[in-house]
């Protein structure tokens, strides 16, 4: 789903930056877009479930949990942006 | 001024002068303290008036002859925005400083109508308040007169006071009565925001300029408010206080025993509270202990103890002391308030040995500076009771900073976007308030080394916790753009997914990412303190990669709703702010840098990761990187030197050697103009 834009079921839109695997569980990262594919001012953790075949997000509201999630996130990202990798 | 006369370098020298003290005497122009003092703050003003202008004047001079100031280091085209920026200013504090007049005087004549009033029993106490209020003239100073009327309760004689409840109850009813208007005004002007903030919704909506009457009106509003928000809060405390002194005053006349037994109870619990928050404070600072603050609140603490004890052994009537239960619940706050007490008096034990130490140190400073034997005198009295009430109620101010912050955040409070605006922007003006107070306390505090310990680091205390509250709001309009809080937690089917069509192509990904980072780390202060060095660090590596970092910034502020005023390329809110201290980080990585203790390793980790990052050199590699990624950058960077280079007058050669243009972008300007001239032909030909 990374560099995807996923359409959820209230309508609104998402380009997912990044994910991340913490507990067997997979979360991303998305930044909500809109209609004309524009980045906004809202930023969203996502926690994948699946349900028979479907795919749900769930946004992460939990500070915990999106501590951690700031944390693998940043760390990805510095690697993304080390020398010679971007 | 005539064209022949002009004397480039005086005329320089004028503006500059002018603009230094201009520009300086707008700034310490303090709305919170200034206002208070009508006729020093339009004398103030009308002296920034008239030195504004010779400023104007000399502008206009250097605008109408705008050629001769060429090699003056001057930006001759910015100084009309210049003069319109002061000149915007300088309405505007006029404006504040009309409306609060207005403001007093309504408030004023409200006032004395009211305590006219409420004080027909006692009339000279009534009449006294009033010469203290028309003495002030001023509502904020409307505490000065409560005050005065207090300390004329703790003397007077009260044996001729038959009823006290009726004392109460119209002392209560009075100051009641003042709050009951403070929050109608509140009401008022609560209603009044919103409406207006309405307005420029649908101005906004409708595409059409707002009239800078009406931003300028609603902040004076705002700011008012905040300041009415701030001056119900003392009050209510000043009731809680007056109540006390009231009760110690008539110590020992009949009362009734409900009245009695709650007043008893609220006072021990209020006085409990305070023993605690005093406690905690110097657990919390043990290294910055100051024992003349400490001995100074002991002092009130134990006078105040002495009384409680006094009270409930010979003090109570009879119906509370037949009254098993209400004698319980009075011994188990007694002994709670003992507790405290005893908890607070091991403090001076442990410090004991600090404080010699220090004393050695102190009278040889005091030797050196003879004065301070007499400041110290003073500072005992008065000065001690303000140092105690500042720490009090910034004790006071920064639990409700913390109550606020938990309520908010654990979603168990909701206010709309505008209170909590409001409520976030009272918030930053009480704090000036107390950065005021702290300011203002006299030199035999300021002079002590104990000064920073205490009060300055409690200031910077709160305005973390204020900085801490302020991301809440930003929370609170991330959250408000998407669903509402009972739905964050949802999950939510994810019906299509498909490739973006042009967000690639114009956002560079990394710059997405830091800055959806950066706007969630910065919801969470503690964590974002350590996270946001490593978006810096990230940017940075972007720097070497993409020469375009001046945008980045841009669009790191763009994406967290950060706006930039226009005129004087500021920021003009909140999140632009964050920006700011974002932009302000990479120097605070150096200092951790240097010290370097005490870290969370991840932080060790990035500053050798700038460490790393500073050490290397652009190179073609790098450019080689950037082509390929983007090459729309490319083509516009190429662009701009290209517009550089053709005003520049230089050979192409010299401008590349001047500029240090990397090989494999020579090659691109050469295409580049190449391009150009071809079109020119083109253009000639048909």
């Amino acid at each position: 789903m990374v560099d995807k834009i996923v359409k959820l079921g209230n309508n609104q839109e998402f380009l997912i930056l990044d994910q991340t695997e913490l507990d067997d569980n997979v979360y991303y990262l998305g930044i909500m877009v809109d209609k004309n594919e524009e980045p906004m001012n809202v930023h969203m953790f996502f926690k994948e479930q699946k349900k028979g075949n479907k795919t749900l997000l769930v946004p992460v509201m939990e500070e915990k949990e999106r501590n951690l999630l700031l944390t693998s996130f940043t760390i990805n990202y510095l690697d993304m942006t080390s020398i010679g990798e971007v | 001024m005539n064209n022949e006369e002009i004397n480039v370098d005086e005329v320089v020298r004028q503006y500059n002068e002018l603009l230094v003290t201009i520009d300086s005497k707008i700034r310490t122009f303090n709305l919170d303290e200034d206002i208070f003092d009508l006729t020093g703050a339009s004398q103030y003003v009308n002296e920034i008036v008239v030195d504004y202008e010779k400023y104007r004047k000399i502008v206009k001079a250097i605008t109408d002859n705008a050629e001769k100031f060429v090699l003056s280091n001057l930006d001759v085209k910015s100084l009309k925005n210049e003069v319109t920026f002061y000149g915007d200013k300088i309405v505007t504090i006029k404006k504040k400083i009309l409306y609060t007049y207005n403001l007093s005087i309504r408030i004023l004549n409200d006032r004395k109508q009211r305590i006219k009033d409420k004080f027909t029993t006692f009339p000279e106490d009534g009449a006294k308040l009033i010469e203290e209020l028309e003495k002030e003239n001023f509502p904020s100073r409307y505490q000065k007169g409560i005050d005065s009327f207090q300390d004329s309760l703790s003397g007077a004689d009260f044996s001729k006071v038959r009823d006290f409840n009726k004392l109460l109850s119209l002392i209560e009813e009075k100051l009641g009565n003042r709050l009951v208007f403070i929050d109608e005004e509140s009401y008022i002007m609560d209603e009044r925001i919103k409406y207006v903030d309405e307005l420029i919704k649908k101005y906004t909506e409708s595409g059409r300029p707002l009239k800078k009457s009406i931003m300028m009106e609603i902040d004076i509003m705002r700011e008012r408010l905040s300041l009415l928000r701030y001056q119900e809060t003392g009050l209510q405390v000043k009731i809680n206080e007056l109540v006390v002194k009231l009760n110690n005053a008539v110590y020992g006349k009949k009362k009734t025993s409900s009245t009695e037994y709650t007043m008893l109870i609220n006072s021990l619990g209020s006085f409990a509270s305070e023993l605690n928050g005093f406690n905690n404070l110097l657990l919390n600072t043990k290294s910055a202990f100051n024992k003349k603050v400490y001995d100074a609140r002991m002092k009130s603490f134990m006078t105040r103890y002495d009384y409680f004890v006094n009270l409930i052994n010979n003090g109570i009537s009879t119906p509370i002391r037949e009254n098993q239960e209400q004698m319980n619940a009075i011994k188990n706050m007694m002994d709670k308030v003992t507790d405290l007490i005893e908890k607070l008096k091991s403090h001076q034990k442990e410090n004991t040995s600090q404080s010699e130490n220090g004393n050695t140190d102190n009278k040889s400073k005091e030797n050196e500076q003879g004065s301070h034997e007499e400041n110290d005198d003073t500072f005992s009295n008065d000065v001690a009771e303000e140092a105690n009430r500042l720490i009090a109620d910034m004790e006071k101010f920064a639990i409700e900073l913390d109550e606020f912050y938990e309520n908010f955040n654990s979603g168990k409070s909701k206010l709309s976007n505008v209170d909590m605006t409001n409520k976030i922007k009272s918030f930053i003006m009480r704090l000036g308030a107390f950065n005021a107070r702290v300011n203002d306390l006299p030199d035999a505090i300021k002079n002590t080394e104990e000064y920073k310990s205490v009060f300055l680091d409690k200031l910077e205390l709160l305005r973390k916790k204020v900085e801490k509250n302020k991301f809440l709001l930003i929370q609170q309009n991330a959250n408000d753009n998407t669903s509402s809080r009972e739905n964050d937690s949802e999950p939510f089917e994810v019906k299509d997914v498909r490739e973006p069509k042009k967000i690639n192509k114009y956002y560079n990904k990394p710059v997405l990412i830091a800055s959806a980072l950066a706007s969630l780390a910065l919801l969470n202060t503690t964590i974002g303190t350590f996270l946001i060095p490593a978006l810096i660090v990230g940017n940075i590596a972007l720097i070497y990669k993409y020469p375009i970092m001046d945008k980045i910034n841009d669009i790191l502020g763009k994406s967290i709703g950060a706006k930039k005023d226009k005129k004087t390329g500021k920021w003009r809110n909140a999140a632009g702010i964050v920006i700011d201290k974002i932009k302000a980080i990479p120097g605070i990585l150096k200092s951790i840098a240097v010290s370097g203790f005490g870290l969370p390793k991840i932080t060790k980790k990035l500053v050798a990761k700038v460490k790393e990052i500073a050490n290397m050199t652009p190179s073609d590699e790098y450019i080689q990187g950037m082509k390929e990624r983007n090459q729309e950058v490319i083509r516009r960077e190429t662009k701009k030197l290209c517009i550089r280079y053709i005003k520049s007058g230089l050979s192409f050669e010299e401008f590349c050697k001047k500029e240090m243009v990397p090989d494999s972008m020579v090659e691109k300007m050469a295409e580049y103009i190449q391009e150009l001239s071809n079109d020119n032909v083109k253009g000639r030909s048909r």
